[in-house]
């Protein structure tokens, strides 16, 4: 073709002129899309469409405009309603969905993304956690509450290392005591020999005593007694169940009693020795011989008729070596409540029958010897001593009842206090008066005349030890002299010309902690000054 | 005559205007107990000390009471000029109980005198009088109290009570 058949005016009066683009677009040969594919080069073309996806209808326009249909997943997508994340969830299936936090410990804003991106926010535990600044142990204290902890060892017996676990796994070493019992190798009873040392033991019987199972192994050990241990008869003299000379009170509560006969002539009879050998000097029966333990009493029953029987005899004798009645530290009372029935004249005790009563403990070391003659109580002697006497401790007390008359206290006094050669006075309680008690009447008045005591250690002749003794004397009083009170107006009275009234002297906390009244004089040592309560003030003089 | 109070240290009041108590604490002056004053019963107040103004010397005030019943004052006062710290004051009470109980009454009269030197002008003397009769409960426990008042505050405005004694003097 060398012309236009039909050529399109391109502008007033002028037509598009031939050239090789159209010359090559007249010579394609099919349909379908141009494309110009180069200079004066063109080619036809067809829409293709993906492998998945997508659908082209009339690819190549000739039968009408190419129309592009969505497929598969794309046709999925486009049909979802809604917002959110799309998730795929089959083949060509696809799902909104939304970040959807635990119960707990985290939160999301935003989860569905649509106002933004998705944001994670720790919470509870988790953020407590992460709140930790201190290295160890996590340990939950409370409700979203955690701290760090270090494993704290005690102080003997177990060692921790790395107890924070931070540079590796907390391990436990036993130490001490805990650790020499781990490493005993044998089996056996456990004891502690020395500090953190331990041995295994056996308990191991003996001739009498066998034990199974000394070291616990197997069981518990068990004691039994070997035949011949504590068999009665294996005892010399005596056969299988004889009891004679037995009295087995260890560990029997509340004690044993030893029973005598039901008649008469059943006399209960403990002998010091054996009938077969009875020497001059035998022994003697002893009853609470460990009383330096526990208090020992001795004990006779209400119906005692005759508590102590002596040898039929007028006289009690004895030799040299031993005694009647012998004590050491007698703390109690030997009293006669009734009327005493002692013995004739002569006899060992004899009261005269006025005396009724002995209410005072008597302490005598070396057993004492009453009178070389009759040994009764006779008008103003207390005691009649013919040998060494220790001493007596407290004076006796003298009870005058029945309208009784008690006389000659002076002169026994009087006697008591000669002291012969050779003789020594212990106590220095002279005259101990304790009260005139009962409804008698006192008719003649105490008076106590005190001189020159040559033979005391102390220049004290009056002495009160209790310290809620009163003095009280309701006439005038003169220390310092044997004179009379320079005036009849004088209350006390200090007269001297080498002596001189010395005050109580005391701090001020002292006096402080008195229930003054005014007139009190002191000498302060706190203040250095003589002070005297006036005005309800304590003033210096 | 018999002491009832003799200071243990020495009291200084400097640098400050609010009333201050001028008896040591050392010890602690005793109380005159209630009801034990009888009519006649007297106290002497003897106190002895050194002070020191600045070279304009402000005002002074001293006070004597029992509690805090005022019975003698000096009213502010101008002591003489002691600004090289060599002033003297000494200050003499008497107090005598004129009757008794709650509405007790009190002659009181004293007077303090400031000596900075030898000559007659560094002498003054100035009466501590009241207007009124003091009226002291003497069925309550009363506490002597001197107190110092500055007018103006300053280091070099100090007085200091270097001697005090209180002495009973007793009704005949």
């Amino acid at each position: 073709m060398s012309h236009i058949d039909n050529p399109t005016p391109s502008g007033a009066g002028s037509f598009q002129p031939l050239d090789a683009d159209l010359t090559a677009i007249a010579a394609l040969p099919g349909t379908g899309l141009l494309a110009r594919i180069a200079a004066d080069t063109w080619a036809l073309r067809t829409m293709v469409p993906p492998v998945a996806g997508m659908t082209i209808v009339n690819p190549g326009g000739v039968g009408g405009s190419p129309t592009f249909l969505l497929q598969h997943d794309l046709l999925a997508l486009e049909n979802v309603v809604g917002t959110g994340f799309a998730a795929r969830v089959d083949v060509d299936d696809w799902l909104l969905r939304t970040l959807v936090a635990p119960a707990a410990g985290l939160t999301i804003a935003n989860p569905g993304g649509v106002l933004g991106d998705p944001t994670f926010a720790l919470a509870n535990d988790l953020a407590a956690l992460e709140g930790l600044a201190t290295t160890g142990i996590a340990v939950r204290t409370a409700l979203d509450a955690w701290a760090t902890r270090t494993l704290v060892a005690p102080a003997a017996g177990i060692t921790i290392a790395n107890p924070a676990g931070l540079a590796g796994d907390p391990v436990f070493s036993l130490a001490n005591d805990l650790a020499a019992l781990e490493a005993l190798a044998i089996t056996g009873f456990a004891a502690r020999t020395a500090a953190d040392a331990w041995a295994l033991r056996t308990l191991t019987g003996s001739s009498t005593v066998n034990i199974t199972n000394g070291a616990g192994v197997a069981g518990d050990p068990v004691f039994s007694v070997l035949a011949g241990g504590i068999d009665h008869g294996a005892l010399g003299g005596l056969g299988d169940d004889d009891h004679l000379g037995y009295l087995r009170l260890v560990g029997r509560a509340g004690g044993q009693t030893q029973n005598g006969g039901t008649t008469a002539a059943d006399n209960m009879t403990i002998n010091a020795n054996s009938a077969a050998f009875a020497p001059a000097n035998t022994g003697r029966i002893l009853l609470g011989e460990r009383a330096q333990l526990l208090p020992f009493s001795f004990s006779l029953g209400a119906n005692i008729l005759n508590a102590l029987e002596l040898p039929s005899s007028a006289v009690y004798t004895h030799d040299n070596a031993g005694s009647l009645l012998r004590g050491y530290q007698f703390a109690g009372e030997m009293r006669y409540t009734a009327t005493p029935a002692f013995g004739l004249p002569g006899a060992f005790f004899n009261f005269a029958s006025t005396i009724r009563a002995i209410t005072s403990p008597l302490t005598m070391a070396p057993v004492p010897v009453f009178g070389s003659g009759p040994a009764y109580l006779a008008d103003g002697v207390l005691f009649t001593m013919s040998d060494a006497l220790g001493g007596f401790v407290d004076g006796p007390t003298f009870s005058i009842v029945n309208a009784g008359t008690f006389t000659g206290i002076y002169n026994g006094i009087t006697s008591l206090m000669t002291l012969n050669a050779g003789a020594a006075l212990t106590a220095r309680r002279v005259l101990n008066i304790l009260d005139a008690t009962g409804a008698g009447t006192l008719t003649t008045q105490i008076a106590i005349r005190i001189a020159d005591l040559t033979k005391g250690g102390l220049n004290l002749s009056l002495v009160s030890v209790g310290a809620g003794v009163q003095m009280r004397h309701a006439g005038q009083a003169v220390f310092g002299a044997n004179a009379a009170p320079t005036n009849a107006s004088v209350g006390l009275e200090v007269q001297s010309t080498t002596r001189a009234l010395l005050l109580s002297r005391m701090t001020t906390a002292q006096r402080d902690a008195m229930t003054p009244v005014n007139g009190m004089v002191i000498l302060n040592t706190t203040a250095g000054a003589v002070q005297a309560r006036v005005a309800g003030a304590w003033v210096g003089l | 005559m018999s002491t009832w109070y003799v200071a243990g240290d020495k009291t200084a009041v400097f640098n400050t205007t609010t009333e201050t108590s001028l008896i040591s604490s050392t010890p602690v002056v005793q109380a005159i107990p209630a009801n034990e004053v009888v009519v006649g019963t007297s106290f002497h107040f003897s106190m002895l000390g050194a002070y020191k103004t600045t070279l304009v010397p402000p005002t002074l005030r001293l006070r004597v009471k029992l509690g805090s019943t005022l019975l003698l004052d000096t009213t502010a006062l101008t002591p003489p000029e002691a600004n090289a710290g060599d002033g003297y004051f000494e200050l003499l009470g008497d107090v005598s109980f004129r009757t008794l109980g709650a509405a007790g009454s009190v002659a009181a009269y004293g007077h303090v005198l400031f000596v900075r030197g030898p000559l007659a002008a560094d002498l003054s003397v100035f009466r501590m009088p009241l207007a009124t009769t003091p009226t002291v409960d003497t069925t309550t426990a009363q506490t002597p109290v001197v107190t110092v008042q500055w007018g103006t505050a300053s280091n070099d405005n100090n007085i200091t009570a270097q001697y005090f004694t209180i002495e009973l003097l007793g009704a005949t």
